[in-house]
């Protein structure tokens, strides 16, 4: 396991090296340089002195290889836009984007696997049907108009909930309270892919062998299905989960954008239109060290689900 | 085992989602507390107001001025001021004035017994400083090119300064009102141009009526009451600026109340006037939409070719049907909201598309090859247009429409903003719709002058000498006279397809009292020491 696990670390710093090529060459390909927008009202000339000034008239190697070594030193740059250090900029929306997609994860996981199993226990029946009507909903609908559907419903004609931001106030009621409708999108997002997984996966293990002989063997369902068919569900389930993840993170900037939730996603998608290029390099080295990090849990869980999986 | 029947239950969840949707936004009530009283003004509260992205409170600043300039207006003093429906200007920082030579010195008196938020005394060395540094390109300031001809700024004591221009410089004042924002110079002289953006963002020191008391960047910033302002503590507390940056996110927050103010879309806008609680406010902006066209490509050389783009636009029916009325065809770049400049008598070219087909075909173009399009010298009429996905979207496509009928073939290319900005800029276009706001001053040197740095049009003005003159008189009756012919001449230049002037569309609780909606969504900030709420 020791060997398994040095080998993938290895492998992780390699593909977070190879996003960052990518990306950094990437952005630095797209047209529209950050000294347009920050200047909008300098002369031509005077646009691509800044420009020389910050440095981007380098080759795009000698850059790369200069932000790797300020990487190197611990520091990620000074945003254009907000004249901050990158870190403290990242430092301040990191928590807020944990603390919702975290949240929203949680909660999708948890309502997949108990309605996943139920729907795949009770199928055609009304709990089944349920499951199905508001998966095909959760997939159907945008995002964005779910997060303008539920501001109107529940802040604007209801007032049960507030519209967007963080509280003003330290207080863990009004946390949850502000977080309840973007944690709602993000977690029916999630949930709508990731129960149809469970689901089959259940399903598919219900016509098993293994399952007929515990049934008549006298165990009660409730052990069937938490000893013997969940562990083995999960396997697939649990790379599904993985992948859901990546797919929470890049749904949370249009979450955040729309209830105004000041999180990383946010943060990158504003940097992204004003070509503040630092703000976009620090961010996709902390989502891509993030993800990769929760690949490799996902990949270690299998050993636990699955005592035919060693890694040597 | 059952059949899986849940597609035709998920699509019918849609369809009733959609239904409910619609219907609740039809009945959105008034928020609470929504007041109709008026009265003696009560001191107190918190005004909520939208910004749409992160401030950068800095005086100097070019970047994302929309979003940092109503917050500055808070923190900060400008020396003059110009009232938005009289154009007259009043003191502010500055008490009174004195033009000599023309116009080309400047002499202001200071106004006595005015303190930075953090207690040191405002001088002339404040004005001298802040001056300075804005014609200094190393700070590059919005405003760098209106001072890039200043000779010299002095203190002639601790409550004058004399300007010294190369030249006469009549329309001083207006640009010294639009956010020439005076900086300290106690804490600026430290810094060096380099550093002083990011330093001065941490804890802006202002003589506003307002004081820097937090930032939660990327959520809101939040600026409290000087009790030492000159003016008097303003009526409100605090104002807390609440980052929002989607514009349908920012209405949804006003109906439910939790911001006072919103700029709202046509649409929203419709839907909103009438309502209880609500008052809302239209009149036109101080903005001017337009197709630029690249006068340097041979396509766009000829004046015929660009005055008959132009008439084949229905520019009329483009603000009834794209902006649902709220706003008026433009004639040139002068914009109505310069009442004393804008000439009414010189009306938009008239929509005429025979007319615009008999230009072309002077011009040398003709169908040779019946293919529909116009075509020159084995050239056809073809170009791209290029935009962003922004509220006035829709006009391109109408654009598009009316020029294929007069042989014309538009591409539309959508970029995202930056990328379209960047080859507008840079001049790698052909044609682009944009807007843009010119300061509290009609001179368009800058952006229609032959060697305007901001003529992104490429255009050689004829009118070059007209403007130079224009701006450096003081009288505005003789101004307005030149200004007129600038219009006149403009309307027929056509360097830019001028499009519409869109209506400056504003809505707030009328449980807030005291704003100046007529200042324009950039400026009515500045009168918040006047504002209070029920």
């Amino acid at each position: 396991m020791g060997r398994y696990l040095l080998g993938r670390l290895g492998q992780a710093a390699i593909v977070v090296a190879l996003v960052s090529f990518g990306i950094f060459m990437l952005i630095r390909s797209v047209p529209g340089g950050p000294e347009l927008i920050l200047f909008p009202e300098m002369s031509l000339e005077q646009a691509r002195a800044a420009r020389r000034g910050l440095g981007l008239e380098e080759s795009p190697l000698v850059q790369y290889a200069r932000w790797v070594g300020d990487i190197l030193r611990g520091q990620l740059g000074t945003s254009y836009i907000y004249s901050m250090p990158v870190t403290e900029l990242l430092k301040s929306r990191l928590g807020a984007t944990l603390l919702l997609v975290g949240t929203s994860f949680i909660a999708s996981v948890t309502l997949s696997l108990v309605l996943g199993v139920g729907a795949a226990l009770r199928r055609g029946r009304l709990l089944d049907r349920a499951v199905n009507v508001v998966s095909s909903f959760g997939l159907a609908a945008p995002v964005f108009w779910l997060g303008m559907l539920f501001i109107i419903v529940f802040a604007v004609v209801l007032q049960w909930l507030p519209p967007g931001g963080l509280p003003s106030s330290a207080s863990p009621v009004e946390l949850v309270r502000h977080m309840l409708l973007p944690g709602l999108v993000l977690t029916l997002l999630s949930f709508a892919e990731l129960v149809r997984y469970v689901r089959s996966a259940v399903i598919a293990q219900l016509e098993a062998a293994y399952v007929a002989t515990a049934n008549a063997k006298g165990l009660p369902p409730i052990t069937v299905v938490s000893r013997h068919i969940l562990r083995n569900a999960l396997v697939p389930v649990v790379t599904v989960i993985g992948l859901q993840l990546r797919a929470l993170v890049s749904g949370a900037a249009i979450t955040e954008t729309v209830f105004a939730w000041p999180g990383m996603g946010r943060l990158v998608f504003d940097a992204a239109f004003n070509r503040d290029y630092p703000v976009m390099m620090g961010a996709t080295l902390v989502v891509s060290v993030v993800v990769v990090a929760l690949n490799l849990i996902a990949d270690l869980s299998y050993a636990y689900l699955d005592p035919r999986i060693r890694y040597a | 085992m059952s059949s899986f029947r849940g597609r035709g239950l998920g699509r019918l969840a849609m369809v009733l989602s959609v239904v409910v949707a619609l219907t609740v936004v039809a009945c959105a009530p008034a928020a609470p507390n929504a007041s109709q009283a008026t009265g003696q003004p009560k001191r107190g509260g918190t005004l909520n107001w939208p910004i749409s992205g992160n401030p950068i409170v800095y005086p100097f600043t070019q970047t994302a001025t929309v979003n940092s300039w109503p917050v500055m207006q808070t923190i900060y003093d400008v020396l003059v001021v110009v009232d938005p429906v009289s154009f007259e200007v009043k003191p502010s920082l500055a008490t009174s004035w004195k033009v000599l030579e023309g116009g080309r010195v400047w002499e202001f008196e200071l106004r006595q017994g005015v303190k930075w938020h953090d207690g040191q005394p405002f001088t002339a060395d404040d004005v001298v400083f802040t001056l300075k540094a804005t014609g200094n390109k190393d700070y590059a300031a919005f405003h760098q090119l209106y001072f890039a001809d200043m000779e010299k700024a002095e203190a002639v004591d601790a409550s004058h300064v004399r300007l010294t221009f190369t030249r006469p410089r009549g329309n001083l004042l207006p640009i010294l009102a639009y956010q020439i924002f005076i900086a300290p110079n106690h804490i600026f002289k430290n810094l060096a141009p380099k550093d002083a953006a990011t330093e001065s963002v941490k804890h802006p020191i202002g003589t506003g009526p307002f004081k820097f008391s937090e930032n939660v960047a990327g959520d809101h910033y939040t600026v409290v009451a000087n009790d030492d302002y000159f003016a008097g503590r303003p009526y409100l507390d605090s104002v807390l600026f609440k980052v929002i940056p989607d514009t349908q996110a920012q209405i949804a927050q006003f109906q439910a109340g939790t911001i006072d103010w919103v700029q709202p879309t046509s649409d929203a806008f419709n839907a909103l006037k009438g309502r209880a609680g609500i008052q809302t406010v239209q009149f036109t902006a101080n903005l001017l939409v337009l197709v630029a066209l690249n006068n340097a490509l041979p396509l766009f050389s000829d004046a015929r070719v660009r005055r008959a783009l132009a008439m084949a636009l229905d520019r009329e029916g483009i603000v009834k049907s794209v902006l649902s009325g709220n706003g008026r065809a433009a004639v040139g770049p002068i914009i109505p909201v310069f009442k004393w400049a804008y000439p009414e008598d010189v009306k938009p070219l008239a929509y005429d598309p025979q007319a615009a087909r008999r230009l072309l075909s002077e011009a040398g173009w003709s169908d040779s090859d019946n293919d529909g399009v116009l075509d020159k010298a084995g050239t056809p009429f073809r170009f791209t247009m290029v935009h962003w996905q922004s509220q006035y979207r829709g006009v391109l496509d109408v654009a598009q429409q009316q020029w294929k009928q007069v042989g014309v073939d538009a591409k539309i290319e959508i970029l995202d903003s930056a990328a379209a900005i960047g080859k507008y800029r840079s001049r790698q276009y052909e044609a682009a719709m944009t807007w843009w706001t010119p300061p509290f001053d009609p001179d368009m040197a800058n952006y229609f002058g032959t060697k305007g740095v901001n003529n992104v049009y490429n255009f050689t003005n004829p009118d070059d000498e007209l403007l130079a003159k224009a701006s450096a008189i003081v009288d505005l009756k003789e101004r307005a006279a030149l200004y007129k012919t600038f219009q006149q001449n403009m309307r027929e230049a056509q360097p830019a397809v001028f499009l519409f002037y869109p209506d400056d569309l504003q809505a707030h609780w009328t449980r807030v009292h005291g704003l100046q909606p007529e200042s324009g969504v950039v400026t009515i900030t500045r009168g918040f020491n006047v504002v209070w709420k029920e």
